[in-house]
């Protein structure tokens, strides 16, 4: 049988909090839910035993030191994604023995790592670039990023470094002399069993 | 007691001047219609890209919005970053 307590002055239920007892309202343990638009406010830790919180609405989330969008934590998600590697935009007839690659995005914050091999690195020629990546990174002004990168079977001088610039999906390869002097790295840099690991964190 | 496993695009978004079709792949585990757990993985189409492998449904939104301007606009972009 429904109880309905009405919204007139001291309305509501107050548990008596003036004995030494440890007041509680048990929720059916059948499934039931507890459903309502109140506003809750816990002067204590909240504890969940079992089972998530779940925020089903997007761009809701976790307030956390203030209650704008720059202190909600909004978005969680983690996946995979297939790295590739591409020559002036493409890669014809190339060919990977093995690829995988991994992501996990706080907030607006994507950390995105990889290894691929490859058995032929195919025809295509011109910059080289790592693409596959899970999202767009953000076009907000300087939002560049770079990675670390471990790798066999590349020539290069003196140093290799890869970058993401605003608003694209790829990672740009570059070699940098020791003189300073950077030139983008290309087809013929790569040998056909190369293979590479990389991690780069960038805002989406 | 049947394990199913179903795969769809659960998430498709369009992002910024570009265009870019963000694409997300769910993969879910199911016992009897009620899903056990779930994966995600991602995949992005750029503009100028071949879309002809894509789904029918990111295929129609590419068509839509990879516009020969759009196209051209982030080629000229990439033209321009790489010197960056």
């Amino acid at each position: 049988m429904p109880i309905t307590i009405k919204n007139s002055a001291g309305g509501g239920v107050t548990l008596d909090s003036t004995t030494s007892n440890n007041e509680t309202v048990n929720l059916p343990t059948g499934g039931g839910t507890l459903v309502g638009t109140a506003t809750p406010s816990f002067t204590g830790n909240a504890t969940i035993t079992s089972g998530n919180l779940v925020i089903a609405t997007a761009g809701k989330g976790l307030a956390v030191g203030g209650t704008g969008a720059a202190n909600t934590l909004d978005d969680y998600e983690e996946g995979t994604w297939t790295p590739s590697l591409e020559f002036g935009g493409n890669n014809v007839s190339m060919t990977f023995s093995s690829r995988q690659g991994y992501y996990t995005k706080i907030g607006n914050l994507v950390t995105a790592n990889c290894y691929f091999a490859l058995s032929d690195k195919g025809s295509s020629n011109g910059a080289a670039s790592i693409v596959g990546l899970p999202f767009t990174n953000s076009n907000a002004g300087l939002n560049y990023s770079a990675m670390s990168i471990v790798f066999n079977g590349m020539s290069f001088a003196d140093m290799v470094v890869g970058y993401i610039t605003p608003n694209e999906t790829q990672v740009r390869l570059r070699e940098v002399a020791n003189s300073g002097a950077q030139t983008v790295l290309v087809q013929s840099n790569f040998s056909n069993s190369m293979d590479m690991m990389m991690t780069i964190s960038y805002r989406a | 007691m049947a394990l199913t496993k179903v795969i769809t695009q659960d998430k498709i978004e369009v992002v910024g001047e570009f265009k870019h079709v963000q694409v997300r792949t769910k993969t879910a585990v199911m016992e009897d219609g009620v899903e056990l757990s779930n994966g995600f993985s991602r995949h992005i189409v750029t503009a100028g890209k071949d879309y002809s492998a894509e789904s029918a449904e990111v295929q129609a939104i590419c068509a839509a919005v990879h516009t020969d301007a759009v196209v051209a606009a982030y080629a000229a972009h990439l033209d321009a970053s790489a010197s960056e």
